[in-house]
């Protein structure tokens, strides 16, 4: 019975913090609306003697088409051309010398201006630019975006053969390109940066949130408490009232920056949400060694976490959460 | 019954508490006395299971069958008195009983106050035992809720004077031994002043004013006080 008690009453004193969820929430409504602002661009370029000649496409972070100009320039010679659907054709009739001369196609949008320059190896490429992407690769004859719940794929037409339509892409019918060396390691994810700054502020949430609600345990503010109901009792209390708050504060705000921006994609954010409680249950460990200390070993772990985040090992950082049991040994001795 | 055998405790090299060894029974009504840094609190904290000592034993029943009140007892300064009770136990009569508000939050607690609340949370646990560390700036309510206290009591503090009516035994305390262990009646003293000289004897003797009698030399008697014989034989030992 004393259990539920101790429960209530630290879930009411952690109830106030939840204004920290709100602010969190708003990080990640202002990061999301900011990285909204991107466009991508995809599409290939060929140049002969006969002259220059640029299709593609450019498209905001949903995968539709954006009205956009786009200008090619090559010298002093120019071409431009405006699109409503995002989809663009450039023809410059100029003689184009291979493989020492470069091409500037540039985007003007609402949203975003890009300036490519790009050269043509062969007698074409296929090019790639992307402010903001779940998935990227760039090769001659390979160019992919992945943006929320699309992918855009350009090829070289030669060599390639499209003369047949693919209803459903799996592993049997996907036909590369033959000199493409592709791999998933391949991918890139511009996501991961925004996602890594939004961890850090909510590590910073976390440990504002424990500084007031974790220093009773240096303090000595519950060590009569603990001395009648026993140590077990208000360190477990304690902690299950601070998870809910915890596990909110942690995937909310998460939840949210991928649903505006990824789509209903849980596995691109579960590494963030597993980082932020992993590390909100270290810091927890830590609060008996004192306030001040919490809060410079959490720095350290912090540290930790990210990395282990940024390698793909965010599982390691479910070890944190072995510092509870050291932080119940300190109170327990002291 | 709480008992001590050779009870030891040293902290970062330096020994607070020396190879003390007591029994202290349920109806005992003890004053354990020193001056700062004598070892007081230590002694107290080990009784009432708080801290281990480094050497020796304490044996005690259940810790929360001893109500301990601490020199300055803390608790989370922004609940309220009740949320305080609430942690341990939802009998809010305790409050009433030991004289609280349970609406008043912590931080507005004078330190009497905190100590009737550390007395309220270890009530409900029927405490055979009451260990008071400090009786610095206690109300006459908080002294009163002492003296009716049912079973063992043990009361620190630097004097006598505060705490001579609510004690029957009295340990004295010397840089971590005990130096002085009986009853209160053995502080009691008188002091013989005659010629340039002075006699400090024990008030229920007299066999130095019945000498000085037959050898015809005029004396003076001075009642002195327990603590003025606690500072004059023990505190400087």
């Amino acid at each position: 019975m004393r259990f539920s008690y101790i429960f209530m009453q630290e879930f009411k004193r952690s109830i106030v913090f939840v204004f920290l969820i709100l602010i969190a929430l708003s990080l990640s409504l202002i990061a999301a609306q900011i990285l909204s602002e991107s466009i991508s661009v995809i599409g290939i370029v060929e140049g002969s003697s006969y002259g220059i000649k640029v299709s593609g496409y450019v498209f905001d972070f949903q995968g539709k088409g954006v009205s956009s100009e786009i200008k090619l320039s090559y010298y002093n010679f120019t071409e431009s051309v405006k699109t409503n659907n995002g989809s663009f054709y450039l023809y410059l009739p100029v003689a184009y010398i291979q493989n020492n001369t470069r091409i500037n196609v540039i985007i003007n949008s609402f949203q975003k201006n890009v300036n490519l320059t790009l050269t043509i190896p062969n007698s074409s490429t296929t090019f790639a630019f992307s402010s903001l992407f779940l998935k990227y690769y760039s090769s001659q004859n390979l160019s992919i975006i992945s943006v929320k719940g699309k992918t855009f794929i350009a090829v070289d037409p030669k060599q390639e053969n499209s003369n047949y339509t693919i209803f459903e892409i799996n592993s049997d019918n996907v036909n590369l390109p033959l000199d493409v060396n592709f791999t998933y390691n391949n991918f890139s994810n511009t996501l991961k940066i925004p996602l890594i700054i939004l961890l850090l502020f909510f590590f910073s949430f976390i440990d504002l949130m424990d500084y007031y609600l974790l220093s009773s345990f240096p303090r000595g503010e519950l060590r009569q408490i603990m001395r009648l109901v026993g140590t077990i009792k208000v360190y477990v209390g304690k902690l299950i009232a601070e998870i809910p708050l915890t596990i909110m504060l942690s995937s909310l705000p998460f939840y949210l920056f991928e649903f505006i921006l990824i789509g209903n994609d849980i596995a691109l954010i579960l590494p963030y949400m597993i980082a932020s409680i992993s590390f909100s249950l270290g810091v927890y460990g830590l609060a008996p060694f004192g306030s001040k200390n919490m809060i410079y070993y959490s720095v350290i772990l912090g540290f930790y976490i990210v990395n282990l985040v940024i390698y793909d090992r965010y599982l390691y950082s479910l070890l944190a959460t072995l510092l509870l049991i050291v932080g119940y040994i300190k109170l327990r001795i002291s | 019954m709480i008992r001590a055998i050779n009870v030891s405790k040293i902290f970062h090299g330096s020994s607070a508490v020396v190879e003390v060894n007591l029994d202290i029974y349920e109806n005992e009504k003890v004053g354990v006395i020193g001056v700062h840094n004598s070892g007081k609190t230590v002694l107290l904290q080990m009784l009432a299971g708080d801290v281990k000592p480094t050497k020796g034993k304490v044996y005690l029943e259940d810790k929360r069958k001893i109500a301990y009140i601490p020199q300055v007892p803390k608790f989370i300064p922004t609940i309220s008195v009740k949320d305080v009770m609430t942690y341990v136990n939802k009998e809010y009569h305790y409050l009433d009983f030991v004289g609280l508000d349970g609406n008043k939050k912590v931080k507005d607690l004078s330190l009497d106050e905190k100590k009737r609340l550390s007395l309220a949370l270890s009530l409900p646990f029927s405490p055979n035992h009451l260990i008071v560390d400090d009786m610095s700036q206690i109300s006459s309510l908080t002294k009163d809720l002492i003296r009716r206290f049912k079973g063992g009591v043990i009361i620190a503090h630097h004097n006598l004077k505060d705490i001579w009516d609510l004690i029957d035994r009295v340990i004295i305390m010397s840089k971590g031994r005990v130096v002085f262990d009986g009853p209160k009646s053995g502080l009691l003293y008188k002091v013989i002043r005659f010629k340039n000289s002075e006699i400090w004897e024990r008030e229920n003797e007299n066999s130095i004013e019945i000498d000085l009698d037959k050898r015809g030399v005029k004396y003076e008697v001075i009642r002195v006080t327990p603590d003025e014989v606690f500072l004059y034989f023990y505190a400087g030992i």
